[in-house]
């Protein structure tokens, strides 16, 4: 317990916390005070909604971990090269949850199981660009159904693109980024 | 739009007991109480960031003029205001807790659909703060150099399929 205590205060939270303090004290000055209430309202109503959405969203992540362990998308992802191998990371990436923490140990453990370059890119343009969890947590609450489908279909192409780019450097710059140097 | 917004918990919460009793019958009860402990864990970590993300852009959104914000980023702002929505993107660095607050903060202060999936590609694809903190390390930084450099038309090409999807819609 103190352990998460001291993870949820830590320094980014500080440095979000005085942000707060320091915007909403130029808004009561610079605006006055209705505008500050104002805002305040408008952002409990913000909290009030996002709430519910969160709960049921951080549940669906830890469930669907559960069930797909990252060795299921390693079994995947390892044999397959070309524009196939990285269709199939573009799909595992999206499909992902979890943040950085849990992805890019994956990511190690496809790189030393022998995973192109370009798959690796793609896995993680894909996991960044069209990851469901962020999309159905985040970008559908916040900003709509609408906004995020048309950002989505925008963005399918993107995994496949930064993979084909990335295999396109010498196969010497490629040879030591695999060796992590 | 209260409505439509209320289908959408209910959807979320009946989709998270359909996978815990999924989980519950694959995995055991143990590995699901685990799983909604995790849960809990992470909710517990990220409501106080949320509460003092908000308050922030609640604040940011009242202080900016919207005018400024339309004139550099609106839906009339053309290459320009594409090319600045990839700089601002690239560089905010932090996690979707603060960022997705930031887009609904410049939306409403009349940022145009294009410039903010250009910003939301650029921040997604070279998160300064993650490639800093878990990709070189973990991935090296010629790997991430390469990854950055593949990454670069990225945010261009969001925007002209975005651009192209909304001309379709609309």
């Amino acid at each position: 317990m103190k352990v998460l205590l001291k993870q949820t205060f830590d320094k980014s939270f500080m440095i979000f916390a005085v942000l707060a303090v320091v915007t909403g004290t130029a808004c009561y000055l610079e605006l006055g005070r209705a505008e500050f209430s104002a805002a305040i309202a408008g952002d409990a109503a913000l909290v009030a909604f996002l709430v519910p959405k969160l709960g049921a969203a951080l549940l669906v992540a830890a469930f669907v971990q559960a069930l797909l362990p990252p060795s299921f998308f390693a079994r995947y992802m390892g044999d397959e090269k070309g524009i196939k191998g990285m269709a199939i990371a573009a799909a595992g990436g999206t499909v992902t949850p979890g943040g950085p923490m849990t992805s890019f140990p994956l990511v190690t453990v496809l790189r030393d199981s022998g995973t192109g370059i370009g798959s690796l890119v793609s896995y993680l343009t894909a996991w960044t660009t069209t990851g469901l969890q962020r999309i159905f947590m985040w970008e559908v609450p916040l900003m709509g159904a609408e906004f995020a489908a048309v950002r989505f279909i925008a963005s399918m192409p993107l995994a496949i693109i930064a993979g084909v780019l990335a295999r396109l450097f010498p196969a010497a710059i490629e040879a030591r980024a695999r060796q992590g140097e | 739009m209260g409505q439509q917004m209320d289908v959408g918990v209910v959807v979320l919460w009946v989709l998270a007991i359909a996978l815990g009793i999924l989980v519950c019958a694959k995995r055991g009860r143990a590995e699901t109480a685990h799983a909604g402990r995790r849960a809990i864990e992470r909710a517990v970590q990220i409501l106080p960031r949320i509460a003092v993300a908000v308050l922030t852009a609640g604040f940011v959104a009242r202080l900016i003029p919207s005018d400024v914000v339309v004139e550099h980023i609106g839906p009339d702002s053309g290459l320009s205001g594409t090319l600045i929505a990839m700089l601002v993107g690239g560089f905010i660095p932090a996690g979707p807790i603060i960022s997705f607050p930031l887009v609904v903060v410049l939306s409403h202060a009349g940022a145009g659909t294009v410039q903010l999936v250009t910003l939301l590609t650029a921040w997604s694809v070279f998160a300064i703060h993650r490639v800093v903190i878990y990709e070189i390390p973990l991935m090296g930084a010629r790997f991430s150099a390469i990854r950055l450099v593949s990454s670069l038309p990225l945010p261009l090409i969001a925007a002209g399929l975005t651009a192209l999807i909304l001309a379709v819609i609309r």
